[in-house]
């Protein structure tokens, strides 16, 4: 999505906060989101050009100590189904 | 809302009981179904007891539309299955008494559920030679319910059959 230009003419370029907050809102419109290794943090880092998410490869992965296990439901219309449940053993 | 499986066996105390296959002597608990659908491992099914009387009762296994049968004067069927439902369904409780001994019958139909929500109903009466009593099971995490049709013919023998569907 393209850049909202700032103000430069006219009564609404003497309000300097419109252009601050057009400022601030335009890397919002370019968001990147870049994969990095597994066993790198999730970060985010701000410039003044666009955002970069940087998510790890798992995409997070499943909580330490947890496991995921399916498990039969009834349906809301009572047909059997199963759900992917995160559990953990107390 | 989706509703987690109980079972796959159970009763109203215990809702996590392990499948029974060994009838030789009837067992105290039941299926838990899903509604009137199959488990994908677990089809339908109903307990069925049944005694003439004369000897000791029988129990096994019953699907839905399967007759049981049993012949003498002094007799009955009866079926117990738990449920759970995200919405309230029907079930047919079917009977029909044939065979000499009907002119001189004194049948007798029961049925009545209880809900883990805390619904519950019964009923009674005396049926007629053949029938079916429709009966709307309500939406439940845990229910279970009991059927049973049965009669005394003093002599000349009755055949009663009854299934669930």
């Amino acid at each position: 999505m393209a850049n909202i230009a700032k103000v430069t003419q006219g009564a609404l370029a003497k309000n300097k906060k419109l252009n601050e907050i057009i400022e601030r809102l335009n890397p919002l419109l370019n968001i990147e989101v870049n994969e990095v290794e597994e066993d790198e943090p999730l970060e985010i880092e701000y410039s003044d050009n666009n955002v970069v998410l940087r998510v790890p490869a798992n995409g997070g992965g499943v909580p330490e100590g947890f496991a995921e296990e399916t498990l039969d439901v009834v349906n809301s219309d009572n047909t059997a189904g199963q759900r992917v449940f995160l559990t953990k053993a107390v | 809302m989706a509703i987690l499986r109980a079972g796959s066996w159970g009763n109203w105390i215990n809702l996590h009981a392990n499948p029974v296959t060994d009838f030789t002597t009837t067992p105290s608990v039941y299926p838990v179904n899903c509604a009137k659908n199959n488990w994908p491992n677990q089809n339908w099914g109903a307990l069925y007891i049944k005694n003439n009387y004369y000897s000791e009762e029988v129990s096994g296994l019953a699907s839905l539309g399967e007759d049981v049968s049993i012949e003498s004067d002094i007799y009955y069927i009866a079926f117990i299955f738990c449920y759970q439902a995200a919405q309230g369904f029907e079930i047919n409780f079917n009977w029909a008494f044939t065979g000499a001994g009907v002119s001189s019958n004194y049948p007798s139909l029961y049925w009545e559920y209880q809900t883990k929500n805390g619904a519950s109903d019964s009923y009674f009466n005396t049926p007629a030679d053949s029938g079916t009593e429709t009966i709307m099971l309500p939406a439940s995490t845990f229910g279970q319910v009991e059927m049973y049709v049965g009669g005394e013919s003093f002599g000349e023998d009755v055949l009663l059959t009854a299934s669930l569907s």
